[in-house]
């Protein structure tokens, strides 16, 4: 891996350069979109095309920056911006790959609200802004091994949330259901950071980079280690647990979710559904990579990988009720947001499933192959299915799924461009949504027959018993588009958002057709050389000696030249 | 007799089992102990004793106390307690940010809350019986797990030792922790842009 | 430690013991207008528990906000000085990241104090001519 930590003479002071800031430039530049769009609408004016030009100047500028960065992380992940303190910022393949992931789905949320609220909505500089700053946030979720920064990302990119759904001061929902979200959320990262204080006084650091071989060998002498230490440890990593989980809207955590869904504006509910999900299922896929990797580079026993096992089995038991609990509760569902939100827990469960297997050495790849597929498609599916809904809910005035009654001849193009999400949402072949399940069925069986384990069957077996069960209610919705019919009149949908949507349809069909090699090849592109997959890269923390200044870090610094 | 008695006496004899058992705590692993606090003599434990009662005490007071008033009395001097017990483990710089941000800022901001909507002084709530009970047995199931396991954990000595200095600590925040440090900035940044937003009137 | 626990303890027992004191000395002669609020002489009207305008919260939010900014600056102020310009950047970023929410606040008029008819005035944010203007009469009317 390439270090390109600063070194620093005896007596001298740290200061990041300008290579190791480049490194990070799509964030600096989310930054500067920022300060721009604060300090832009007092010059330019509050109207919403202003605010569109410079976030889309924002979104132009972190692309290429992106693209800039791209290049030069081909080889495998950059750490930096912090001399001693370990992973304090990383950039690999995959971290890129969820910055194009967040650019690409806020120019989807763009358009919606250019579509649906731009025309009434006086206040896009703060819509965009609290937009930006959590899509921040979530980047930075993803990109950063240190525990610390890690609590400060997923703060960052709560705190605008809770700020979003309320964002329509006129619906009472959206407030309550904000509220409700706050509580919730302010309880979970409370938790969490005890977890990680925990953690902090357990191991002395806050690099999970150095935290993870040492949890190993605790697994690994889980005979010798007193039981104190253990109940310290499982109290720890559960209190952590609960915060990603709440992110992720796994199950002990998930009843925000048709609540805020459902009480936000729907541009909010749609960025909400993919973006926090991805953040959260990715950090915590990270993390377990990580501790994957310390697995194997220390040539664990056999008690280490059982222990492991264990770790994984929760998250597995995890994935599996998230999945039958949002497809059962989604089948009493009359409103459609609510309906899509119990959807989009049971896909989080279906991604969350994936947890279970990236301990497995020899699938990680394929585990992080079938995240990148899967997070794409479920941005598609979700965009355009959330997309359609926003456009009856304009029309129409509600969610309802009465209001949905005839909808392919009241508005056909809107029609087909929702039927063909549903049914990628479901998972049917010649879809996009195919493609992911099957990657998803297919990691899930690759990593069975490595390891033999019955578990894993069970949870391919549950995988495609789910599937068939949301078929049912995504059902519903298709035939009160199609099989039920009134004399409603037709609707006068703009053209934007149909198109829009059908431009997901679109995609999702082609990418279950004609896409389906390209994707594959080009899927690698994202997914080699990621943080924490080869032991190499875990091992080698390479610490610049002699830094003044690192005394808050320095005791843990010993562990490095053994190497 | 008021059922809210008995939570009353549930939480007391349980906080005296947790005094008690930060007690022996700090007696029996005074070796430990001294990495962590340097100078624990019978003085600092008086302290400590002190001051966690006035903590749980007012902790206690907040929770079951029905005036949202009270309540951020009984706040007041939570916080107090808990910057005290950091001077008193040597984090000075902590316990100076609990007294600047948390006594001095969030406390007016909670009373700036009960003053801003018309009713809320005069407020009472009412915790339905069946409600505390439960809520009651969890806390206090909540508190024997984290009592049992904090009581007997080995802390890690490989950490910053006390007391961290105020130069050390803006060096830490200027190298290891410069990005934590400016991202405390944007959250900053984006958290004035939604209160400010939120707190906004709107027309109607 | 000593001296703060010293400290502690005498002045909790000044307190006290003054307080203890008067208790005592005092006669205990109890009468209604004893118990009324001290408004400079006049009788009191109505409760003392009133509405406060919700623009306070504003300020109490950008007060929150720069108490933090203060805490976290604090450590930087003590190595200023050594470190030089290296420790500057990083504030001035800081600084920026700070003082530019707080000129659009100012510049939308979120911390005007009187505007219109007390608290309960409902305005869009307003350009900074307008908010000029709305501060200009609000100072003719007072």
């Amino acid at each position: 891996m390439i270090n390109i930590l600063g070194q620093v003479a005896e007596g001298q002071i740290w200061q990041p350069t300008l290579t190791e800031l480049s490194y990070f430039a799509p964030e600096l530049v989310l930054v500067a979109t920022l300060l721009l769009l604060l300090i832009g609408p007092l010059i330019a004016g509050r109207g919403s095309g202003a605010t569109l030009v410079m976030v889309v100047v924002g979104m132009v500028a972190a692309v290429v920056a992106n693209l800039l960065v791209m290049n030069q992380v081909v080889t495998g992940p950059v750490s930096g911006l912090a001399p001693a303190a370990g992973h304090m910022l990383l950039v690999d393949n995959f971290s890129i790959f969820f910055k194009f992931f967040l650019l690409l789905f806020l120019l989807g949320v763009t358009v919606l609200w250019m579509v649906g609220s731009a025309a009434t909505e006086r206040n896009a500089p703060e819509f965009y802004i609290l937009l930006l700053g959590s899509m921040l946030g979530m980047s930075l979720m993803v990109s950063t091994m240190n525990l610390l920064l890690m609590v400060m990302a997923i703060e960052l990119a709560s705190l605008p949330s809770y700020a979003l759904v309320a964002f329509d001061k006129r619906n009472r929902p959206g407030a309550e259901a904000a509220i409700k979200y706050v509580i919730f959320g302010g309880t979970c990262a409370a938790i969490m950071m005890y977890g990680v204080s925990l953690l902090f006084g357990v191991f002395g650091t806050l690099d999970f980079t150095r935290i993870a071989p040492q949890l190993v060998e605790i697994f690994e002498n889980l005979a010798q280690v007193p039981a104190s230490k253990l109940a310290l440890l499982g109290l720890a990593l559960l209190a952590m647990g609960a915060g990603i989980a709440f992110k992720i809207s796994a199950v002990p955590f998930h009843f925000w979710c048709p609540d805020v869904f459902q009480g936000a504006k729907i541009e909010v509910t749609t960025w909400l559904s993919v973006a926090s999900k991805a953040a959260g299922l990715c950090l915590l896929l990270r993390l377990l990579q990580v501790l994957a990797g310390s697995a194997h580079a220390s040539g664990h026993g056999f008690s280490a990988a059982f222990y492991l096992q264990v770790v994984t089995g929760v998250v597995a038991v995890v994935a599996a009720v998230t999945c039958l609990l949002g497809n059962l509760a989604a089948y009493r569902q009359q409103s459609v947001k609510r309906l899509l939100a119990y959807s989009s827990i049971a896909h989080a469960g279906y991604m969350l499933m994936l947890g279970a297997i990236v301990l497995t050495g020899d699938v990680t790849q394929l585990v992080w192959q079938t995240v990148v597929i899967y997070l794409v498609m479920y941005l598609l599916m979700n965009l355009g299915a959330f997309g359609a809904t926003a456009l009856v809910i304009g029309q129409t005035g509600s969610d309802q799924l009465e209001n949905f009654t005839g909808l392919g001849r009241r508005a056909p193009a809107l029609a087909a461009g929702l039927a063909i999400c549903l049914f990628s949402l479901v998972g049917i072949p010649p879809l996009g949504g195919f493609i992911a399940k099957w990657w998803l069925l297919w990691a899930l069986g690759q990593a069975a027959m490595q390891q033999m384990h019955w578990w894993l069957w069970a949870l391919l077996l549950w995988a495609s018993f789910n599937t068939l069960l949301s078929l049912f209610y995504y059902l519903r919705v298709i035939r009160q588009m199609y099989l039920v019919n009134d004399d409603r009149p037709g609707l006068k949908v703009p053209a934007g958002g149909v198109v829009l949507i059908n431009v997901c349809a679109l995609l999702l069909l082609l990418s279950g057709t004609l896409l389906v090699n390209p994707i594959r090849q080009k899927v690698g592109r994202y997914t080699d050389h990621i943080f924490g997959q080869s032991p190499a890269s875990i091992v080698q923390v390479n610490q610049p000696q002699n830094i003044s200044g690192n005394q808050l870090d320095g005791r843990s610094r010993e562990r490095i030249d053994t190497q | 007799m008021n059922f809210k008695y008995y939570i009353w006496v549930i939480l007391l004899v349980s906080s005296a089992v947790l005094l008690c058992g930060g007690q022996t705590a700090l007696a029996q692993e005074s070796a430990a102990a001294a990495a962590i606090v340097p100078a624990s003599g019978p003085l600092e434990v008086i302290f400590f004793w002190v001051l966690a009662i006035m903590i749980i005490g007012s902790a206690l007071w907040i929770a079951l106390t029905g005036s949202v008033v009270r309540m951020a009395v009984g706040l007041f001097f939570s916080f107090g307690g808990v910057a005290l017990l950091f001077f008193l483990l040597q984090a000075y710089f902590l316990g100076v940010v609990q007294l600047i941000v948390y006594v001095g800022g969030i406390l007016v901001l909670v009373v700036f809350g009960i003053m801003l909507t018309s009713s809320s002084p005069h407020v009472r709530y009412q915790v339905p019986r069946m409600e505390l009970a439960t809520t009651g047995l969890v806390s206090l199931l909540l508190f024997m797990v984290l009592g049992h396991v904090l009581y007997h954990a080995p802390w890690s000595t490989t950490g910053p030792q006390l007391p961290v200095s105020m130069n050390e600590l803006g060096r830490g925040l200027l190298t290891d922790y410069l990005v934590p440090f400016e991202l405390a900035g944007v959250v900053l940044l984006v958290v004035m842009v939604g209160a400010a937003y939120l707190a906004r009137q709107e027309k109607r | 430690m000593y001296g703060l626990m010293l400290i502690l303890v005498v002045g909790f027992l000044m307190a006290f013991v003054v307080l203890v004191i008067g208790k005592l000395v005092r006669p205990a002669v109890s009468h209604p207008e004893k118990d009324t609020p001290y408004e400079c002489g006049e009788p009191p009207v109505g409760s003392s528990w009133v509405q406060y305008d919700l623009r306070f919260y504003t300020v109490a939010l950008v007060f929150i906000v720069f108490d933090v900014e203060i805490v976290l600056l604090w450590p930087w102020a003590v190595v200023y000085k050594e470190i030089g310009l290296a420790a500057f950047w990083p504030f001035l970023i800081f600084f920026l990241l700070i003082a530019i929410p707080f000129i659009y606040e100012w510049k939308c008029g979120y911390l005007e104090w009187v505007r219109g008819s007390g608290g309960q005035a409902d305005e869009p944010p307003v350009t900074s001519t307008e908010s000029r203007r709305l501060s200009a009469t609000a100072k003719a009317m007072s």
